[in-house]
């Protein structure tokens, strides 16, 4: 019974006086709209407005019509609330799953400017103007203008605002969890089949979306289990499944997605029901499944009615209102009318009576039901108008009275006088949908029910079963048996022995779940004219707009989505679906399942872009690499830059200089005296067995049969196309045994490159591929003074020519350490590249350093390291090539062989297409003004005068100033350039700047001749 | 040969600092990880049934070569790992892989590769009852109890970081990975370990 | 996302594994000479079948090997799994391997040398 009796439906105290599963030991405090009301630990948000007489939360989509709670459950579509504040703001959150918390801050949405009075509800008044994809034919043309009309419509409609501070300070995590059988639904189906699975000794995870296992179960007062109220057969099975350890119950978790070979993603609420997040736990928690067998007890959807004002606030589901009154103890209003076509609603008639609530009458759409639960109503002295229906909810902000007439149930036709009853409450049933979306998420398939009415379940594409209601088994006793054998069968086919949990005894009254097919909107209005009746709420979709594209020949189903957007809001059509078809079968003069049925997709509920990030967020977004020198460089002032994962220290700027002035001092002292650049990243593979040479002279495009010990070798490598794909110096420790470097970027793509090809063309060869990148650290000391400081070091080895040339490597100590030194030289001088063991990198650096500190040693990053290579016309992979460049258009010819029978891309390079003279060649380019640096990736032309669009020959691949020549360098790949030697080039710039002029010159630019490599 | 033995040097995560969080209320128990330091390793390469090789196994590290997918076997402190059909990693004390590698990597042993990796993989181990939780959040592999169990070793990835994971006891697991990547699979490891508080503690 | 038996590993997820594209494509024998519009069979032409399509696949955060997978584009159902440079034993994958229209191309006939494709001639 009520607590007050106030008589006014907008307002007062709807708390039932006892009953519901609400705490009211717990009284909570929660503001909507800015005012604050009180309610209890658990209501849901929408349990707790009702409870305080508040229907109105909404203003719809299109037409800014008010809108109140239609639902008690995750298919609401009209109740979205923004909750919380700042950066915690989060929008579209349905109040009827929304725990209450204490101090719950929510707010309406798509109203301005406010809820009860909203300009865009003059939509509504000229809604003649607004019919089915109004938008697309209006707005349409001219495609100029769309940007101005979208920024309107925007603004006019729209679903709820996101926060605009983007610091979400939550927490969200995700996790992987692998299962036998995985139950998707709580109720008593779920339950059982639960049960089932965990007592056969099967891995089950159980998840459900509502604050407690039980379902429908915890709406129902008329139900016994056992002998027992419904709760304490739930409490007894929630607590064996807790007790099991093979068993993960998963409260406030929606499975939302269902992909290939049953994969399925969750999402779990972890704290969002206690407002706080505590700081070491996650809001959300996105888990990520992989079940051997899935069981679907998703229950049921029941079906508005389509009526004129369907959508008034004060007009909800049925099974909605029993749940407000059963589950949460309030009264969703004083005086109601049951509208109805099948048995189900009774319960709720029977129900609101208990409750005290007047009811005014049951209007039964069908002519003559004679079943236990309609000879109970009229026992009950409840009014029952069969053959009526409702015609329309009347009303401004909240419905008002119910008009109601006789109609024909074959076609709907009016065939009497109408007649109003006064009501604050519509409870409306049109039967109910089995829930398949997850079923049809993994492409299961349906069949048409014609005596229930709704799709069911026919095949599975995945090892799935739907149970229960969403089986299409509405009997409370059979579908938790079906739930039972559901789950004994899943756990046996993921190989244990299970048996069928024995189902409770039901006391449940006698329904008949045929409900009458009538999905004709009733209405004594001309057609186009008279009241909404509406399909989709959420997107605004009316029972005339699906006339009206029928009309207009979209007869697919998937087309009249999309014309009119049924069922794409983000419900998906939860409530619509069934009745669209409907109207578009009458429409048709068709059977719905000849209509056909759209297809359900992810997310089942709309999913948090943070669950779905999770921690992959800021620093831990992406591993970043370093090497075991960077500690040297962050105390010495490196900046970085990224190079595929690694940092590498980019360059060392003292204090007071730019990037520009320390790189040209790093590359000064490189050539003058001794540079120091921390190598490590370069990839590096040992390369082992007896065919490793014949192995390498296939991958490379020359000749490594003869390579003695002890030396080293450049080596290009192609794809099969013949392009350019690596480079880099490959040494042989041994006669089967090689040291091969790659570039930073392709260390792991050239090993797999190997890998393929040895497992899969060349399995015969016997040869294995190690990677030992990390293994070494490598410091490369380059520079005339670079023998001295090895010197100083006491190289355990003799560093002339003689015993140590170009070319070459040794085993040595060096300050103590051992290391492998290799004289190459991406400089042009004396260099040594120094590989020690990794843990001892920093220590070899450091004494580097401290030797060559009398010779002005200076430390340079990537930036000088490409400026010394551009100086001497040395390629980057990468740089001067992108995947169509080959060895010849870089002007390598020297290192293709000739000779060999095979190597990978020697085939494609005998294309004829590769020979032509207008492939684009690498040329070097020197500027007129020598401080004019051409940006890369400048375009060059001859004719810097000739109209647009311009002739263009090709394009800068690197420029830099070169401090050692004192002028502007540049490389370039320009169509036919090795035949230009001389010629003058231009590139346009964009900024109105005149064209720079430049002369086509050879690609090495210092020490061409080579005389500074023995430093 | 550039030699190991003897040498002091840094591990992959010497650059970490210790660093905790506390426990929570009601949690079943601190995450506990650690750096193993410096721990020697070896990738091996060869035919399952080398004769020379399995005897050098034998007697290097005390145990067979593990030719069942997704296991190690071990041996005091050493353990040899399957990571392929014919690919193996040893794992030793810290300065052991130049006599192992001298033992296995003779002309007797025919086609073989054995490479000191020692340097580039770090390793960390991760205890307590919430060891499996913290590695399911990063990975997709069944570290259920009954999936996963001592004696399992499976190479994966560890959020974007490949990595190999050992069950050394029921509640007790490494990770090894590139010595660059370690640093971001601690910040991984420990940053999962905050819902039930943790403990990293440096070699 | 797909649930692969690695056949040296065991089950992992999708997402452990690269797929290398389609399967049996052999690669021309450098001493057979072929034009180069019958060269760009094997180094341009690839299907796109829909239904069963015979694949090569990688275990690359695993075991790093190859394999070779009958699987059905449409309904994502592995068929089977088997190694590198065998043939298909399935039904479906058999029929898929015979009706490709590659195995009637030079650059194929050109993967075999030239004895024993003297001896197949006979
Ligand atoms: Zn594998």
């Amino acid at each position: 019974m009520f607590k007050s009796s106030s008589k006014n439906h907008s307002g007062g105290d709807m708390r039932l006086a006892s009953g519901g599963r609400i705490n009211r030991d717990k009284p909570l405090q929660f503001t909507f709209d800015g005012k604050t009301y009180g309610g209890y630990e658990g209501d849901t948000l929408a349990s707790a407005l009702i409870a305080n007489g508040v229907h109105l939360v909404g203003r719809s989509f299109k037409y800014h019509r008010p809108r109140g709670i239609m639902t008690a459950g995750s298919e609401e579509p009209n109740a979205l609330i923004r909750l919380g504040e700042g950066a915690k703001i989060e929008p579209n959150i349905r109040a009827t799953q929304i725990e209450l918390y204490p101090n719950l801050k929510s707010e309406s949405q798509n109203r301005w400017p406010s809820l009860n009075f909203d300009l865009g509800a003059v939509n509504s008044v000229v809604a003649r103007m607004l019919p089915a994809a109004f938008y697309y034919k209006t707005f349409m043309w001219p495609a100029s203008m769309w940007m101005t009309y979208e920024h309107f419509i925007r603004k006019a409609a729209g679903l709820g605002k996101a926060a605009t501070d983007h610091n979400d300070p939550d927490r969200y995590e995700k996790t992987n969890a692998h299962t036998d059988v995985l139950v998707v639904g709580g109720g008593a189906s779920g339950l059982m089949a639960a049960l089932s699975a965990g007592r056969a000794g099967a891995r089950v995870i159980l998840a459900d979306e509502q604050n407690e296992f039980g379902g429908w179960l915890l709406s129902e007062s008329d139900t016994t289990l056992d002998g027992h109220a419904a709760d304490r057969w739930i409490a007894d099975a929630v607590a064996e499944l807790e007790a099991m350890d093979n068993v993960t119950m998963l409260k406030r978790t929606t499975v939302f997605g269902y992909m290939d070979h049953n994969y399925l993603t969750m999402m779990e609420r972890v704290t969002d029901h206690l407002g706080e997040t505590p700081k070491h736990m996650p809001r959300q928690k996105m888990w990520k499944i992989r079940a051997k067998h899935v069981v679907l007890a998703q229950g049921t959807h029941e079906r508005p009615l389509v009526f004129g004002g369907n959508d008034r606030p004060g007009v909800m589901l049925s099974s909605a209102v029993r749940s407000y009154i059963t589950r949460y103890g309030v009264a969703p209003g004083r005086r109601a009318v049951v509208v109805t076509n099948n048995d189900d609603a009774y319960r709720t008639a029977l129900a609101l009576v208990d409750a005290g609530v007047y009811l005014r009458a049951i209007i039964d759409m069908r002519p003559a039901p004679a079943t236990p639960l309609v000879s109970e109503a009229m026992r009950r002295g409840i009014n029952v108008y069969t053959s009526h229906a409702l015609v329309d909810a009347e009303g401004t902000r909240h419905v008002g009275r119910a008009k109601v007439a006789r109609i024909n149930p074959k076609d709907g036709s009016i065939t009497g006088d109408a007649f109003y009853l006064d009501c604050d409450l519509v409870a409306m049933s049109a039967g109910f949908t089995p829930i398949v979306n997850l079923h049809s998420q993994a492409r299961g398939k349906l069949d048409w029910d014609d005596q229930q009415l709704c799709f069911r379940p026919s095949t599975y594409h995945e090892a799935a079963q739907c149970v229960g209601a969403s089986n299409g088994i509405f009997d409370l006793g059979d579908a938790m048996a079906d739930g039972a054998k559901a789950g004994a069968a899943a756990a046996t086919a993921a190989g244990f022995k299970g048996s069928d949990a024995k189902a409770p005894q039901v006391d449940a009254p006698v329904q008949d779940y045929r409900p009458l097919a009538l999905w004709k909107v009733v209405s004594d209005a001309n057609p186009g004219a008279g009241p909404k009746a509406f399909i989709d709420f959420q997107n605004d979709v009316t029972a005339s707009d699906i006339k009206l594209a029928v009309r207009e020949g979209y007869h697919s189903v998937e087309h009249v989505k999309r014309y009119t957007t049924n069922g794409m809001a983000t419900d998906q059509g939860k409530t619509s679906n069934i009745n669209a078809l409907g109207i578009i079968a009458d429409q048709l003069d068709d059977k719905i399942p000849n209509v056909g049925t759209t297809t359900f997709r992810m997310p089942y509920t709309p999913a948090s872009f943070g669950g779905i990030a999770g921690r992959e967020i800021k620093g831990l977004f992406d591993p970043i690499r370093g090497t075991r020198m960077d500690q040297w460089h962050h105390d010495h002032g490196a900046t970085f830059e990224h190079v595929g994962q690694w940092m590498r220290a980019w360059y060392y700027p003292q204090s007071g200089e730019s990037m520009d002035d320390a790189v040209q001092r790093e590359v000064k002292a490189a050539r003058t005296t001794a540079g120091l650049l921390d190598a490590s990243t370069l990839g590096k593979i040992d390369i082992r067995g007896k065919d490793a040479a014949e192995f390498l002279n296939r991958v490379y495009t020359n000749a490594w049969l003869k390579l003695p010990v002890g030396r080293c070798r450049y080596g290009l490598m192609l794809k099969d196309d013949g392009m350019v794909m690596d480079d880099g110096v490959t040494s042989r420790l041994g006669e089967n045994h090689f040291h091969m470097t790659t570039t930073t970027g392709g260390a792991a793509g050239v090993l797999d490159w190997l890998e393929e090809w040895h497992q899969t063309e060349w399995p015969e060869l016997e040869v294995y591929m190690t990677s030992v990148t990390e293994q070494w650290s490598v410091s490369t000391l380059s520079g005339p003074n670079a023998k001295k400081i090895m010197n100083k070091l006491g190289c355990s080895v003799p560093l002339d020519d003689e015993n140590f040339p170009f070319m070459s490597f040794k085993d040595a100590t060096l300050a103590g350490l051992p290391v492998r030194i290799f004289r190459i030289s991406f400089t042009g001088e004396l260099s040594y590249e120094i590989n020690t063991p990794a843990r001892l990198g920093l220590a070899l650096w450091k004494n580097i350093m401290a030797a060559g500190e009398e010779f002005g040693i200076t430390p340079y990053g990537t930036e000088a390291m490409h400026v010394l290579r551009a100086e001497k016309g040395f390629i980057i992979v990468g740089q001067e090539t992108d995947g169509s460049v080959t060895p010849q258009d870089l002007g390598m010819d020297w290192i293709v062989s000739k000779k060999k029978d095979d190597y990978i891309g020697k085939r494609a390079l005998e294309r004829a297409s590769m020979s032509l003279d207008n492939r684009k060649q690498l040329v070097g380019l020197v500027t007129e003004n020598p401080k004019d640096i051409i940006p890369e990736g400048a375009h060059a032309v001859l004719d810097p005068n000739q109209p647009m669009p311009m002739e263009m020959l090709g394009q800068v691949t690197s420029s830099y100033y070169s401090p050692n020549l004192g002028k502007s360098i540049a490389m370039a790949l320009l169509k036919g350039g090795h035949k230009m030697m001389g010629e003058t080039v231009y590139f346009p710039m964009i900024d109105g700047q005149p064209p720079i002029k430049a002369t086509i010159t050879d690609t090495a630019f210092y020490d061409p001749k080579g005389e500074k490599i023995n430093g | 040969m550039v030699k190991l033995k003897n040498i002091p040097g840094l591990s992959a995560l010497s650059a970490a600092k210790a660093s905790a969080s506390p426990q929570p209320d009601g949690s079943k128990g601190m995450v506990v990880i650690r750096d193993t330091g410096l721990l020697d390793k070896i990738n091996l390469r060869c035919q399952a049934d080398n004769p020379v090789i399995t005897k050098a196994v034998k007697r290097m590290v005390g145990t067979d070569l593990p030719t069942a997918a997704n296991t190690f076997n071990q041996a005091g402190h050493r353990s040899i790992i399957w990571l392929g059909p014919d690919e193996w990693m040893i794992m030793a004390e810290n300065g052991a892989s130049d006599d192992i590698t001298a033992e296995l990597d003779t002309p007797e042993a025919g086609h073989v590769a054995v490479v000191n990796i020692s340097d580039a993989l770090g390793a960390v181990t991760i205890e307590g009852p919430h060891a499996r939780d913290v590695l399911a959040k990063n990975c997709a592999i069944d570290f259920h109890p009954r999936a996963f169990t001592k004696g399992m070793a499976v190479q994966s990835l560890l959020s974007h970081a490949g990595v190999t994971i050992l069950c050394l006891e029921d509640d007790k697991m490494m990770v090894i990975g590139r010595t660059s990547f370690m640093p971001y699979i601690l910040d991984l490891l420990s940053d999962s370990s905050i819902e039930y508080g943790y403990d990293y503690q440096a070699a | 996302m797909l649930n692969i038996s690695c056949p040296f590993c065991g089950e992992r997820e999708e997402l452990e594994f690269t797929c290398g594209g389609e399967a049996h494509i052999a690669r021309p024998l450098a001493e057979n000479q072929i034009t180069d519009a019958e060269f760009a069979d094997y180094l341009f032409l690839r299907d796109n079948t829909k239904g069963v399509f015979l694949e090569r696949w990688r275990h690359a955060a695993g075991c790093r090997r190859w394999f070779n997978m009958v699987r059905d584009t449409v309904s994502h159902e592995i068929i089977e799994i088997y190694p590198m440079g065998e043939l298909p034993k399935s039904k479906q994958g058999k029929a898929a391997y015979e009706a490709c229209w590659r195995r009637n191309t030079a650059a194929e006939a050109a993967a075999m040398p030239k004895k024993s494709r003297a001896k197949k001639g006979k």
